[in-house]
């Protein structure tokens, strides 16, 4: 039961979001005045920080309660929980492949500060019901990676990067902003069930499709949909590896939970239908054109492309894709589903740019060659390389499969079905049989080439297997177990 | 005696014998009498005797044996014999030991060539044997493989593209009649030859077609000309009917000489039994005009065979053609089987009098051919090279025997009454001229053709101008006259005596007609 | 017990991956010795049980495993499966036997091959249509790689166009796959589930040839045969033996049992358009191996024209056609792994040509008398004579089609006849060549057979003859099933004449 929570019981509900301040404020401490170069340092913030959001994470799940808070700007329900679980399983994973692998950063301090940030902001945007809410979440999150992006002083093409980025990104932050403040006007109140109130009882105004479709801007720069995407390919490849992590996968998360929450939770009434396709009538074919483009240029750019890292982020636009296509179904099945395959995505894809951050050290733009032979080099490395790759690509019995699956079931058991929305579904599994293409060319690299003269000695330490094998172990036990996840993931977004 | 599986015995026995001999393959020594000959003179007295103790009732009820083997077909391992069967087993047993023991005296000491011929008499008595059409294509098919081995491997030069021909024209062949045979008991419901031929009198058969064989709308006619075409189609290619007969002048040429007897004394009987089973229950429902166009080739194919032989310089090549002409008279005769007798008595008789010259006919043939071709053998053996036309002859004076015996075979081959080749084409001419005279007609002059050329030949041979090299060659030998006699006993017992074998296949020929009561 | 098959076949694949690279024995007998196991288990069933009148499915092992979609870990076997299984079994020893001579990364190979050979009899003996989908896409991936790293002429392009193939054939039998567990109210994957509702006409117009085609596209159905040819010939003789021999059947299975036993009246409704596909296939496939100049392509395509007569057969949905498409797929299973192992490992391993004309010259019957004897039964069984268990199957086939398609057995017939051709063809250039091209003295002297070699032969050989002489023991497996309430709409649905 959700209750109007009094102040009291405000720290409750944002325990982790605190809880992951509070160890960012602790590092920034700690690290103010002292010397940066001194090298047990590094160490020392990943470790506050893994604390502090083991912590968050264990606060997140077994103490609190349901309820929302701040005139409904804040709100806890069972699938915020669950979803906020994973955004602080995949933080905890990063911070683990930081000290696995230490970037050589200048300052220390301020980056695992700021990685904090990114992820309360993150965790704050997964919990907001309000306009405004989502909005101050959303700046948290995206100056923080403005930083984190440009946080390598020494790499040149990173500074240039992380400007087109944040120039990208205050444009859509701004698109939002005027997004939102038109649907203020329209709907007269800034909370989403409001707005929800608004849009069921009223005629269907234009003025609110320009709002919506404003916001959907930005939303598509977040979760990087086609055609907003343009900053994806560059920035995988020239940000550090834990920073490309976070926008790779919690980012992604993060962004489509609210997505979600703000067009069926928010804007339930002006949906519209892919129903013949009306574009003046509702979001959904707004929604469907941005899956379709995601796809197909997600893959048919992806196809193109021998360096590893643009590959991950033309891929990662095309699973986009995928998540979007759920975003056209009404039914809690579906926001489960997108949920499901977007944590599961976040987790292959952690593990995979920690095991090419192994075998490519800091070459960022390293192309396919460089993992030639890496059966003979790294068998054990090179067999959690397929099993991750396969996933991504879709293939049974590991978890990639059973999300998509799920989402192909979950939008094809939507009432009311329309002939789009199975269109959309064929030509997802269309985009998936290409994508095979060049997943396999991944794989052929990594296991029918031998290894170059000039290849780089493999010696990955405990903790970086560890890491790889965690993420790839979760792959494999979702993929071939994944009844209790999705079950609990079911309920809990019935329930909400 | 019952029982016992006498049919799976002279079956197997050989079968098995000749394939694991083949295995085995192992050059003998050039001694007259080999594992193989004893085998197949043991397999061939068993036969004998069998077909001896058979009684005279009709019908396939002698010996029969079944064992279910494709239950989802309704398909079983059926062998019987019945009249047809018994008489064609005979002139098997006659005829391989002597193909055998002539092989070897030509020195074809390879095992393995005895082993395929030995493979060849059982398969040879599964075919004849069969009840049902798997059976039968079974054994027939298998028969292929050895034949194809003792052309492909010991025959003459330019062997290849004749083996390879022959055994191509055969699966053509085969296919051909399997799809077509599949096609009619998938109509029928069975692929027994007693319930195709039920069905056929009892007029089921049109029907059962039109209802059971899917096709657009096309009327039952059409589908039963295809099926025509297909089954009598296949098994024409085997008898070697003009004009799928490519394969057969080559053949018989190149082939070994012992070989050759099996292939034209046996094997093209092999399709001639099939017809007679498969292809007369259809005969009736055939559009006449159909039937008449497959009448006019098949006479058009008898003369051309006769004219052919007439221009052929090499003897063996010149039997094939004869061959070829002699089984058109046989095809004639189970063609106008098909024509309407609306149940008049003399029609009736008319085609008895076919189907029995047709069946003797066979018979002798087999016999005929096979002496013809052994003496041929013999003959060529002394000389070291072909028999020709124009070759040295005058053989008269240097081997009084072999000439006197080639006379006879001759003879024989021309149809002279005394001997058994008259009375199964006079039959036939009965038959055909009271159901269909233009086709006796057009036969006729074959028959003169034949004789013009057998004559030419034995005149040259005997006559003729001798060679200086011929005069050291010697006489037949009594074994060698030993192993055709049995040939020529019967076959000028059967010119004075024939109704030793017509009382064999009177039921069976008596009841086909029968059933062809429309 | 069956599932066994499947369980010891994944873990010799890890032990195979796990074995020592400087011991490839330890591979290749793990590899043995699960596969003998794996097939005494269907062949014990065969012996010690008489088949079921009933032709029911017998369950192995029914687990819930993912509730919120229907999903069950459902296993279970009839006859049709029992005798793929064993298919399977027979084809995977024989395998293993002819790779035995890999040095290159062995236990890779064989890890590759056993996770292969273990999503192959997941397969066939999944009653759930998502869990018989997953072990599908299974076994899709260890083929690129057996292909990509152990293959031959083109190994890259072969592996990918094989796996993409394969994999949008999936893609596509996975939509009707969805659509059925949508429409039938999205309770249960189950296949005893699935069949029990009543789709609509509609509804099985589109499904049926959607996941018809999706699955036969893997059973290398004209025009979508293409990789077939090219895949099997780039892959290693063992693999390519379990291939042809194996996972081209799994396509045919799969749409026996999906779309053939849920959409009886599609089928109905699109078997006369997509008979003639197969019927041009067994034609199309026969005259491109008549001309081709390559020995092992001339098989591939072979194998191309053999198994549109399995989906023939399939389309004809009577009973005898349907057997006909079983005996045939575990005749040519069989009949191709010989052909393969001949080809591919006798013969072009140790002449390293594939050229027909310059096989001519290598005096391959004096050098390798096994071989050529192999051979000739392999193409006399491949052309269907009596004895051999193709004649068997293709009678039955034969005998559908007439029921179903009158004229499209003489298409059929053709096939046969073009098949006698071109085996002949291929048999007597590369071993019985003429007398004036051997006595040239060209030959290069090639290595023995060795035993092993011999046994997988033998093997294969037994397995053939034995279906060839007494069909009936296996017709006695196949027949109940397709009597069973599962498969009567179908073969009842026919429309009579």
């Amino acid at each position: 039961m959700i209750q109007e929570a009094i102040h009291t019981d405000l720290f409750r509900l944002i325990a982790p979001e605190c809880m992951t301040v509070v160890t960012a404020l602790i590092i920034l401490a700690v690290s103010f005045g002292r010397k940066t170069t001194q090298s047990y340092l590094g160490p020392l913030y990943s470790v506050i920080g893994i604390i502090g959001l083991a912590l968050a994470l264990f606060v997140s799940l077994f103490y609190q309660s349901t309820g929302f808070s701040l005139g409904s700007a804040f709100i806890v329900t069972d699938a915020t929980r669950w979803v906020k679980a994973g955004l602080l399983l995949m933080g905890f994973l990063i911070f683990w492949q930081h000290t696995a692998s230490p970037s050589h950063v200048g300052n220390q301090g301020e980056f695992h500060a700021l990685m904090l940030f990114a992820i309360a902001g993150m965790s704050l945007l997964i919990g907001a019901d309000h306009l405004l809410m989502i909005f101050v979440a959303l700046e948290i999150t995206a100056l923080s990676l403005y930083i984190l992006a440009a946080i390598d002083k020494t790499n040149t093409l990173a500074t240039r990067v992380a400007l087109k980025y944040f120039l990208i990104g205050g444009l859509s932050a701004a698109f939002v902003l005027y997004g939102f403040s038109l649907i203020f006007g329209v709907a007269g109140t800034m909370s989403l069930s409001g707005i929800a109130e608004h849009c069921q009882t009223n005629e269907n105004d234009p003025l609110l499709m320009m709002g919506i479709l404003m916001a959907l801007v930005g939303f598509g720069f977040k979760v990087a949909a086609a055609p907003f995407h343009w900053w994806v390919a560059d920035v995988y490849t020239s940000t550090l590896t834990p920073v490309t992590c976070l926008i790779a996968s919690t980012s992604k998360v993060a962004g489509f939970f609210v997505m979600g929450r703000f067009l069926w939770h928010g804007l339930i009434g002006a949906q519209g239908s892919l129903d013949g396709w009306e574009w003046t009538q509702g979001w959904i074919p707004w929604i469907a054109m941005l899956a379709v483009l995601s796809m197909l240029v997600g893959n048919l750019a992806a196809l193109r492309q021998t360096k590893l890292r643009r590959l991950i982020g033309f891929s990662a636009v095309a699973h986009t894709g995928y998540a979007l296509l759920g975003l056209c179904s009404p039914t809690p099945q579906a926001s489960a589903s997108i949920a499901f395959y977007m944590l599961t995505y976040g987790l292959s894809v952690i593990g995979l740019l920690s095991l090419l951050e192994l075998t490519q050290g800091s070459q960022k733009d390293a192309e396919n060659r460089q993992l030639e032979g890496l059966w003979r080099r790294a068998p054990w490395l090179a067999a959690c390389l397929m099993l991750l790759v396969l996933s991504l690509a879709g293939i049974p019995p590991l978890v990639g499969f059973i999300a998509k699956f799920n989402l192909f079931i979950a939008a094809l058991n939507t009432p009311h079905q329309t002939l789009g929305l199975i269109g959309l579904v064929v030509l997802a599994l269309g985009a998936s049989a290409v994508s095979l293409y060049y997943y396999l060319g991944v794989l052929k690299a990594a296991f029918c080439q031998d290894q170059p003269d000039e290849a780089m000695e493999l010696k990955p330490s405990t903790s970086q297997y560890g890491l790889v094998f965690t993420c790839t172990l979760l792959t494999l036990l979702f993929g071939v177990f994944p009844g209790w996840l999705l079950t609990r993931f079911l309920e809990a977004f019935s329930g909400a | 005696m019952s029982g016992f599986p006498w049919l799976s015995l002279i079956l197997w026995m050989p079968l098995l014998a000749g394939l694991a001999l083949i295995v085995r393959e192992r050059e003998t020594g050039p001694s007259r009498t080999s594992t193989a000959w004893w085998l197949s003179l043991a397999s061939s007295l068993v036969t004998l005797i069998l077909c001896m103790k058979a009684p005279m009732e009709s019908g396939p009820s002698l010996w029969k044996e079944s064992i279910e083997w494709i239950p989802s077909l309704g398909v079983a391992y059926e062998l019987g014999m019945d009249g047809m069967g018994c008489i064609m087993l005979a002139l098997t047993a006659l005829i391989m030991p002597v193909s055998i023991a002539a092989s070897q005296r030509a020195g074809y000491n390879h095992e393995g060539f005895a082993g395929c011929l030995l493979m060849i008499q059982g398969t040879l008595v599964g075919v004849f044997t069969a009840q049902n059409f798997f059976a039968w294509f079974f054994f027939y098919e298998i028969a292929l493989v050895p034949t194809y081995f003792l052309v492909r491997l010991w025959g003459d030069p330019g062997r290849e593209k004749v083996s390879l021909r022959f055994f191509l024209y055969s699966m053509l062949g085969s296919i051909a009649l399997l799809v077509g045979y599949l096609g009619l008991a998938s109509a029928v419901g069975s692929y027994k030859f007693t319930v195709l031929a039920e069905a056929s009198a009892t007029q089921a058969l049109p029907e059962a077609i039109g209802q059971r064989l899917a096709w657009f709308d096309l009327p039952v006619k059409w589908l039963i000309t295809l099926l025509f075409a297909l089954t009598f189609g296949g098994l024409a290619i085997k008898v070697g009917m003009v004009p799928v007969h490519g394969w057969l002048p080559d053949t018989y040429e190149r082939a070994p000489t012992s070989v050759t007897m099996v292939l034209t004394g046996l094997m093209s009987k092999v399709g001639l039994v099939g017809m007679v089973k498969m292809v007369i229950p259809l005969l009736p429902y055939v559009p006449s005009s159909v039937l008449q166009a497959t009448l006019a080739i098949a006479v058009f194919g008898l003369v051309y065979a006769a004219l052919a032989a007439m221009g052929q310089t090499s003897f063996k090549r010149l039997l094939a053609y004869s061959s070829i002409n002699h089984l058109g008279y046989c095809l004639i005769a189970l063609l106008v089987l098909g024509q309407p007798s609306m149940g008049e008595p003399s029609m009736q008789t008319a085609k008895t009098f076919a189907l029995g010259g047709l069946l003797l006919q066979m018979f002798s043939h087999g016999l005929i051919s096979a002496g013809l071709f052994y003496l041929t053998h013999l003959g060529e053996s002394r000389l070291q090279k072909t028999l020709r036309v124009d070759g040295p002859g005058g053989l008269r004076a240097i081997m009084p025997r072999f000439a006197g015996w080639m006379g006879l075979a001759v003879f024989a081959s021309i149809g002279l009454p005394g001997l058994s080749g008259f009375i199964g084409e006079f039959l036939i001419f009965r038959g055909v001229f009271a159901l269909s005279p233009w086709v006796a007609i057009g036969s006729l002059p074959a028959l003169l053709i034949t004789a013009i050329f057998l004559l030419r030949f034995l005149q040259h041979v005997f006559h003729g101008k001798s060679d200086p090299e011929s005069e050291q060659f010697s006489d037949l030998s009594g074994s060698e006259m030993a192993l055709m006699a049995p040939l020529f006993i019967l076959i000028v017992l059967l010119g004075w005596f024939p109704h030793l074998i017509m009382e064999r296949i009177n039921p069976t020929i008596i009841l086909t007609i029968e059933r062809m009561i429309f | 017990m069956l599932a066994w098959t499947v369980y010891l076949s994944f873990l010799a694949s890890l032990a195979c991956f796990c074995s020592p690279a400087s011991r490839p024995s330890y591979a290749r007998w793990i590899a043995l010795i699960t596969s003998v196991v794996a097939t005494f288990l269907p062949l014990s069933i065969l012996i010690f049980k008489t088949a079921p009148d009933s032709g029911a499915v017998q369950t192995i092992v029914h687990l819930s495993w993912v509730p919120s979609l229907g999903i069950h870990y459902l296993l279970g076997y009839d006859g049709i499966s029992l005798i793929m299984v064993l298919l399977t079994g027979i084809a995977a020893m024989s395998a293993i036997l002819f790779s035995w001579n890999i040095e290159h990364r062995t236990g890779e190979f064989f890890g590759f091959l056993m996770a292969l050979i273990g999503g192959v009899y997941g397969v066939f003996i999944s009653f759930d249509l998502f869990l018989l989908f997953v072990f599908y896409e299974i076994a899709i991936i260890p083929k690129y790689f057996l292909i990509a790293i152990w293959g031959f002429t083109r190994k890259s392009y072969g592996a990918m166009k094989l796996v993409l193939y394969s994999f949008v054939g999936s893609a596509l039998a996975l939509v009707g796959i969805m659509a059925t567990f949508v429409v039938s109210g999205a309770e249960s994957f189950a296949l005893e589930h699935l069949i029990a509702f009543p789709y609509e006409e509609g509804f099985q117009r589109w499904a049926f040839p959607v996941t018809f085609l999706g699955f036969v596209i893997l059973a290398g159905l004209w025009p979508f045969h293409t990789w077939a040819p090219t895949g099997h010939v780039a892959a290693p003789t063992g693999t390519s033996m379990l291939l042809a021999g194996v996972v081209m059947k799994l396509g045919a299975y799969g749409a026996l049992r999906i779309p053939l036993t849920l959409f009886p009246m599609g089928a109905a409704m699109w078997r006369e358009e997509l008979a003639l596909l197969a019927a041009v296939g067994i034609v199309a496939g026969a005259l491109v191996a008549l001309v081709h100049q390559d020995f092992k392509f001339i098989i591939g395509y072979s194998s191309v024209s053999h198994m549109s007569f399995v989906v023939l057969g399939l389309l004809a949905t009577t009973e005898t056609g349907l057997s006909g498409a079983v005996l045939q797929m575990f005749s040519h299973g069989i009949i191709a792994g010989l052909l393969f192992a001949v080809v591919g490992r006798m013969v072009c391993a140790r002449t390293h040509t594939r050229d027909l004309k310059e096989l001519q010259w290598m005096t391959l019957r004096a050098q390798l008398p096994f071989a050529s004897t192999l051979f000739l039964l392999a193409g006399l069984a491949s052309i269907g004579l009596p004895g051999f268990s193709g004649f068997v199957a293709e009678l039955h086939v034969l005998a559908g089609v007439w029921q179903s398609f009158a004229w499209l057995s003489l298409v059929a017939g053709l096939g046969i006849i073009l098949g006698v051709a071109y085996t002949m063809r291929a048999m007597l250039t590369v071993f019985w060549p003429s007398a004036l091209v051997t006595d040239s003295g060209r030959a290069p002297i090639l290595e023995p057979i060795t035993l092993q070699e011999k046994w997988g032969a033998c093997l294969l050989v037994v397995a053939t003859l034995s279906v060839g002489l007494y069909p009936k023991w296996m017709l006695d497996w196949i027949t109940p099933c397709l009597q069973s309430p599962m498969l009567k709409p179908l073969t009842e649905g026919m429309a009579p004449m």
